[in-house]
């Protein structure tokens, strides 16, 4: 029984090949499952029978067992990113210049977005940057947390994490250089919903909450047609947008609560993963093929 | 005695309501004054944007000394007819060039030429901004004329309606800029 694979990823597999070493790390996990299940109900059994001879042992086989299913979990991982989502990137794409499955986009261009709520934890993977109809890009899954701290009354402390953001930062090039930034938060609820500047278009005014810091450059980018675009972004998106539009880049934050390009454990075989990703490859050029028909703003124009 | 104390209160609140919603009147002339400024900048940068297209057609069409000879002035505090009119000559300006520019292959294939174009465009894209967010704060200023009770300290403070800035009938045909 393999413990642990330090083989480097093979690539160019064949569909049947990998099928066959997935299936492998699969079976191979199975027994440190049935570990981490014995663990924890002998852990939860030993801290309520006070029973820390039992209690102790038992922690450290559910530790030893959750990071060799991790492990294992990495390796299919790597398998599939390397045989299965880079082609179909490239596929859906055309130039892939960059794909890190660990990946995600750099915590200093989301805070200066200003865009999404407070978090204490950044994570992500898949990041992608592609050019794609000639326009520089790149994506990946984020995943915000918050941490709280709570003290009861004994003075024991006890941390939650709040996941407070779930989905993907897409980052578009400009055609142009914005002077000034504007930003665009899709409505939920009704408190603290107030816009700077109001446009001509009651949909767009009721739909999003607009904070720009110039107004000039916020008519300048929402013309009556874009305003239509981004609505219809958002549609394809299914989820909860924010935009920030600054210097010579456009941000989309897409809150659908989903992580894209996993394997998962629900694909039939290599060609239905092959499908299921790329309809979602498909899901992230749904959105941005409605932004590029700004050809003014995302160049294409002769 | 708690009755003078409440009357007091409520005319306390009631002038801290009326100096606000005065201030915000003065905030709302100025936006308005801001953006008609940048209607203005707007309009020089199309006109000197033009002004240069229409000296490099000249130097390719020699010929024709009528290229195009309107005088265009542009001043500070134009009203928006005075906009509106050098706009319009504006507009003849580029079609004056547009036709040239028909006759004259070189002088379309020419990279100065087309960069040119895109700057007028851009000037072309930065007046349209400039225009809505005049038109917005103009329709947030009167609508505060309008509404109770703003339109009390409106009514008080002699405050009158602006005008938005409408474009000209013609303009809002589509108009093609075609090589």
């Amino acid at each position: 029984m393999k413990l642990g694979n330090t083989e480097p990823i093979p690539v160019n597999l064949t569909d049947a090949e990998l099928e066959q070493q997935l299936a492998e790390l699969s079976r191979g996990s199975i027994p440190f499952y049935i570990v981490a299940a014995v663990a924890a109900v002998g852990m939860i059994a030993g801290v309520l029978s006070q029973l820390m001879f039992i209690a102790v042992p038992a922690f450290i086989a559910l530790a030893v067992a959750v990071i060799f299913i991790s492990l294992k979990s990495g390796r299919k991982k790597a398998l599939v990113s390397a045989n299965v989502t880079r082609s179909v990137l490239g596929e859906v794409f055309g130039q892939i210049e960059e794909y890190l499955p660990d990946g995600f986009v750099s915590e200093a261009i989301v805070q200066n977005a200003d865009i999404l709520p407070h978090w204490d934890r950044i994570g992500g993977s898949d990041y992608v940057r592609a050019r794609y109809h000639g326009t520089e890009l790149y994506f990946s899954d984020l995943r915000l947390a918050e941490i709280e701290t709570h003290t009861d009354s004994d003075g024991h402390i006890t941390t939650s994490e709040e996941t407070v953001f779930k989905g993907q930062w897409i980052s578009v090039r400009l055609s142009k250089t914005l002077e000034h930034r504007l930003r665009l938060f899709e409505k939920k609820g009704i408190l603290g919903q107030k816009s700077n500047i109001e446009t001509e278009n009651e949909q767009f005014n009721k739909k999003y909450r607009i904070l720009a810091d110039d107004g000039h450059t916020a008519f300048y980018i929402l013309t009556p047609h874009f305003m239509d675009y981004i609505c219809t972004a958002d549609n394809a998106a299914d989820g909860r947008t924010r935009f920030c539009f600054d210097g010579d880049r456009v941000h989309i934050a897409v809150e659908n609560k989903n992580n894209l390009f996993e394997v998962g454990g629900g694909y039939r075989n290599i060609a239905a993963l092959r499908e299921r990703m790329r309809a979602e490859a498909g899901y992230i050029t749904g959105i941005i093929d409605e932004l590029l028909q700004n050809t003014y703003l995302f160049g294409g124009e002769s | 005695m708690p009755y003078l104390i409440i009357a007091a209160v409520i005319l306390v609140v009631i002038a801290i309501w009326w100096i606000a919603t005065s201030n915000n009147f003065k905030r709302m002339r100025n936006k308005i004054n801001e953006a008609r400024s940048g209607i203005e900048i707007a309009l020089t940068k199309r006109y000197d944007m033009l002004t240069k297209l229409l000296d490099v057609a000249k130097g390719y069409a020699k010929h024709e000394n009528e290229l195009f000879s309107e005088v265009i002035r542009l001043r500070r505090g134009m009203t928006g007819s005075e906009i509106n009119e050098a706009n319009a000559k504006m507009d003849k300006m580029k079609e004056s060039i547009v036709l040239t520019a028909e006759a004259y292959p070189e002088l379309r294939s020419s990279e100065l030429f087309r960069e040119l174009q895109a700057g007028i465009r851009d000037s072309e894209e930065h007046l349209q901004a400039a225009r809505r967010l005049y038109n917005s704060n103009v329709t947030s200023y009167n609508t505060s004329i309008d509404i109770f009770p703003s339109s009390l300290i409106a009514k008080a403070s002699g405050a009158v309606k602006e005008e938005l800035f409408v474009a000209e009938e013609k303009k809002l045909q589509d108009v093609e800029m075609k090589f």
